[in-house]
């Protein structure tokens, strides 16, 4: 029967055909049921939570025992294995990506050595034409690389194009061994060492980091509850506010951009500007909800009914902060501290 | 946000935590024990629009928020009589101190009302507090007449607001269809991203108003009304996505989906879903870039079917109009 350590037998993590990690968020009731909607021969193991997933193109390792996001662990190619994934998590609405927000990327492990970092702002269409960095893509190459990127976001005009897109680092411990680590912002995994206890490691810390940000944000979801059936009751819950720090010129075309449906918002909406303020009626097409934002030149609200999944506000921190403002904010001192502070701080 | 809604979300807004609005009662100790609470006093029935209590002091402060100039005399009686442990009950509020608590009547009103309300109030011999919002004041007016809390809130003068309320409440049963409209569309679109086939007006006025259940029946049944004209003005505008179907004596009215943008490949998808209020929703262009990555690392190999596919790796995905 097969267990995990036929996993860790499996899986190579070469540095010439890296090992894959893909973190899929899920909210379903019926776990192995989703599965097997997914094409090739679903295997279950000796482990209720493994199961393997043999395709015509290789076998992927499928690892629920994070119920919320599960691991896909493959040594295929991204090529043979991210088409597959991509269609079926695009295809349901009870599943999406992680979307890390940069400061996740930027200190992705505790003393990590990066090896090569990139980043990525395209300003495109919400970010008016003179912008001094409208769109800004950035790789470095070599030991302590973000260093570089810390001295651009430190000069004013381009602070807000420094966005992580992601990151390699190597990463060393005693106890486990070495490897070497790539991420990308919607938690896409490459390594290669000798460990691979330590890359689940990495993969566990990186996860357990958005997770946080996550339940925060569903925290603060809005609420109504009726008191009685003669009508009353309360509301608990609160908008969460995002700050900006470069101004938005027109609320009105940057809400019908960010509501235009396309990616990577996918956001349908509505939008009625008064007194310069946008009022959009928005729906999250990602998950199939509907979704509230008050957009300023300086801020915006987001409110999250109670049921709805906190990955919509992360992934519209993630995007916004590749789209319109890398170094924006979040009112919310708990939230601003899941989001952006460097690991190991108020984490 | 309708006008006349704006001093109860100003309210509201005022107890959020880490919101634009400064959480000025929050901060005085205040918490929301209610909202539309049936209360019963000497004087008969009232329904208090938003209750608020202080948990030191077991103070519960009954606030009437009108969205006009004019009060009702009756009503306005009627809250003076309510004692604070009925409304302690009513309200399910939760005393943490061994206090008996303490009740005040507060008008709620625009600024550009407060000469009318108070008006009003001193025809019926009532000198209850009136707190006044405009777009970027709240101001407690005849202080004297209130409880030392509310004092302490405003004892600086005027809370300044920073910027417009939160809209915790969207709309009422008195608001106009054009107001709720979008909203209900956009229950309408959520359905069509989730696949669903149809909806009865009642989910459907459920789903657009999240507060629908605080309500009476009389205000239900206005809000269901005003939700189902909503919803035929926008079968009537996209009948290729929507049709309506009007409550008879046998069956509840409900809005067919006729198709969902879901159904689409993924590159007609999201034109799809651009077409869906296009008539009501005019666009704004703008000239943007198209870049393409080229990088030869473990990066680049997790991107390499990304780049192709256009998810999220160009402005546009390459799909789309602008």
């Amino acid at each position: 029967m097969t267990t995990r350590a036929d996993m860790a037998d499996d899986l190579a993590l070469s540095s010439v055909s890296p090992t894959k990690t893909y973190v899929v968020e899920a909210h379903v009731d019926d776990p192995t049921a989703c599965l097997s909607e997914l094409p090739g021969r679903l295997e279950a193991t000796e482990d209720v939570f493994l199961f393997r997933l043999v395709t015509a193109e290789g076998s992927y390792w499928v690892d629920q025992l994070d119920e919320r996001f599960w691991r896909f662990h493959t040594d295929m190619r991204n090529a043979d294995a991210l088409p597959m994934l991509r269609d079926w998590v695009g295809g349901r609405r009870d599943l999406d990506w992680m979307w890390l927000p940069s400061e996740h990327l930027r200190h992705v492990w505790p003393n990590a050595v990066s090896r090569r970092v990139r980043t990525d702002f395209r300003g495109g269409g919400l970010v008016g034409g003179d912008a001094p960095a409208r769109d800004m893509r950035v790789q470095l190459f070599g030991e302590n690389a973000e260093r570089l990127l810390d001295l651009i976001s430190a000069v004013p005009e381009y602070s807000s194009a420094v966005s992580f897109e992601g990151v390699e680092a190597e990463i060393a411990d005693a106890n486990f061994g070495r490897v070497r680590e790539g991420v990308t912002r919607t938690g896409r995994f490459a390594v290669s060492g000798d460990s691979l206890e330590l890359h689940l490691q990495f993969v566990n810390t990186v996860v357990e980091r958005y997770k946080r940000l996550v339940e925060l944000c569903e925290a603060q979801a809005i609420n109504w509850q009726c008191a009685s059936d003669e009508g009353g009751g309360t509301v608990t819950g609160a908008p969460i506010v995002i700050r900006f720090k470069r101004e938005i010129e027109d609320v009105g075309a940057f809400a019908d951009e960010l509501t235009s449906s396309r990616e990577p918002f996918r956001l349908w909406g509505q939008t009625s500007v008064k007194r310069d303020v946008a009022e959009v009626e928005a729906v999250d097409l990602h998950v199939g909800q509907t979704l509230q934002m008050d957009i300023t030149r300086s801020w915006m609200r987001i409110y999250l009914s109670a049921g709805s999944c906190g990955n919509t506000v992360a992934r519209l921190i993630s995007n916004l902060q590749h789209r319109f403002d890398g170094a924006l904010s979040l009112r919310d001192p708990k939230i601003d501290t899941a989001a952006r502070q460097p690991l190991g701080i108020g984490v | 946000m309708e006008e006349r809604l704006l001093p109860i979300n100003t309210l509201l807004s005022l107890l959020l935590p880490n919101d634009v609005t400064p959480p000025a009662l929050a901060n005085g100790g205040f918490r929301l024990g209610g909202l539309e609470i049936p209360a019963a006093g000497a004087a008969g029935a009232v329904t208090i629009d938003c209750l608020l209590s202080h948990a030191d002091t077991n103070h519960l402060v009954l606030v009437e928020a009108k969205s006009g100039p004019n009060i009702e005399e009756e009503q306005a009686v009627k809250y003076g009589q309510l004692h604070a442990s009925a409304v302690v009950q009513s309200a399910y509020v939760t005393l943490s101190v061994r206090t008996p608590p303490t009740a005040e009547t507060v008008y709620l009103c625009l600024g550009t009302h407060l000469e009318r309300v108070g008006l009003g109030l001193a025809n019926a011999g009532l000198g209850y507090p009136i707190m006044t919002v405009s777009e970027s004041l709240v101001s407690l007016e005849r202080a004297s007449a209130a409880s030392a809390g509310l004092r302490a809130v405003f004892a600086d003068g005027p809370v300044s607001l920073l910027g417009p309320p939160a809209r915790m409440i969207l709309f009422d049963q008195d608001s106009d269809v054009e107001v709720i409209k979008p909203r209900v569309l956009a229950v309408l679109v959520a359905a069509m991203a989730q696949r669903l086939t149809q909806l009865t007006l009642v989910s459907l006025a459920e789903r657009a108003t999240p507060h629908f259940a605080l309500y009476g029946r009389q205000a239900q049944q206005k809000i269901k009304s005003k939700v189902g004209h909503a919803a035929r003005q926008i079968a009537n505008e996209e009948p290729s996505s929507f049709h309506y179907l009007p409550t008879t004596g046998s069956r509840e009215g409900l809005v067919k989906i006729l198709r969902t943008p879901e159904d689409n490949a993924f590159q007609g998808r999201t034109q799809a879903y651009q077409a869906v209020g296009r008539a009501t929703k005019p666009r704004k262009t703008r000239k943007t870039v198209e870049v393409v990555a080229n990088q030869m690392d473990l990066l680049a190999e997790l991107d390499t079917v990304d780049n192709a596919s256009g998810d999220g790796a160009t402005l546009d995905g390459g799909e789309g109009e602008r």
